[in-house]
């Protein structure tokens, strides 16, 4: 059985781009509401 | 999208639906990828799975919201950091993909998987069903057939015991009866090895008998509108059963 380790290995999901996620919380969290409307329209 | 209109008809519903995948994409950032996120990635495509939503549309969102995080990654980060950003979320985006669709297929193979095992035990009980059914037939075969004996010998009998038209025309009848089942007897053993269904014999059985029904009231003298029944039934029963025999022959592959 595949483990999620494995599938983080696969795509080279590595520890500095979590941080760079992170990072990026801030700049995406004031739009996502527009999002989730959009998401149900598009 | 019109396949997904369905799902959002419900305004409850949707209140709870836009909390779930508002939250989704948040946790795309909060840096917390381990097994328990990995279970819920899971859960998240077996509801979909649950409430029927093809797959396509899960591709296709996922499409969209990558695209919507690519301008906000465009509008917001400096353009130094914008390419380690991008790939950052195209990888987390996959990921997530990655799992949700393979929730996906493993329920379509377990699905085929069910269907095809159904559909075996269906096959093979009716294999059974159908064998237990010919040997029931091919027994009953016998059983006429000692009974068509055993008419004869009662005839003969009778030839002997004074009655000698009777017995005699009796036994003639009988006889064409057991020539009859030793032809559907031979017939269903053929059609046992593989051979083809001979439609034309089952109109013989009605042909002989009515045969027999007919010699048996000539001497026993019976209303002259019945014989002329069992003639008109062995008329048209003959002109079917040439019909029959007639087709079944030219539908025979002959060897060049
Ligand atoms: C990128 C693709 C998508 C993601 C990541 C996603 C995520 C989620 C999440 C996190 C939940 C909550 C699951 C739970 O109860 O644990 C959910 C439920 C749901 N999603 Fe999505 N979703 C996606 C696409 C869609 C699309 C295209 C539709 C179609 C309109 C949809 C309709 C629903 C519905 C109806 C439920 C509620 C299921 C229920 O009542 O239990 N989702 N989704």
């Amino acid at each position: 059985m595949i483990t999620f380790r494995d599938i983080k290995d696969h795509y080279r999901f590595s520890e500095p781009e979590v941080e760079t996620l992170r990072h990026l919380l801030p700049r995406v969290e004031p739009p996502v509401g527009q999002i989730t409307d959009d998401f149900y329209i598009f | 999208m019109p396949g997904t209109a369905r799902f959002l008809e419900d305004d409850v519903r949707l209140a709870r639906l836009r909390q779930s995948h508002h939250d989704w994409i948040l946790n795309l950032f909060k840096g917390t990828f381990d097994e328990s996120y990995h279970k819920r990635l899971q859960r998240i495509g077996h509801a979909h799975v649950r409430i029927g939503l093809a797959a396509h549309y899960v591709y296709a969102a996922m499409n969209f919201i990558r695209e919507r995080l690519r301008l906000i990654i465009d509008d917001e980060v400096d353009s130094e950091l914008q390419a380690n950003a991008l790939r950052a979320v195209n990888k987390i985006l996959d990921l997530n993909l990655d799992v949700i669709a393979r929730t996906y297929h493993e329920e379509e193979l377990r699905r085929v998987f069910l269907t095809s095992k159904l559909d075996d035990a269906v096959i093979r009980f009716a294999h059974r069903f159908t064998f237990g059914l010919n040997m029931t037939l091919v027994i009953g075969l016998l059983g006429l057939s000692l009974g068509a004996v055993v008419m004869i010998v009662i005839d003969v009998v009778s030839v002997f015991s004074g009655q000698f038209e009777k017995g005699l025309i009796g036994a003639l009848g009988s006889l064409l009866v057991l020539w009859l089942v030793i032809e559907l007897l031979e017939a269903e053993i053929d059609r046992l090895r593989g051979g083809a269904f001979k439609l034309h014999l089952f109109v013989g059985v009605g042909l002989v008998a009515l045969i027999r029904e007919e010699l048996i009231s000539s001497i026993s003298h019976k209303d002259i509108t019945v014989q002329a029944l069992y003639i008109g039934g062995i008329l048209v029963l003959g002109f079917i059963s040439w019909l029959l025999s007639r087709s079944e022959g030219k539908n025979k592959v002959r060897p060049r």
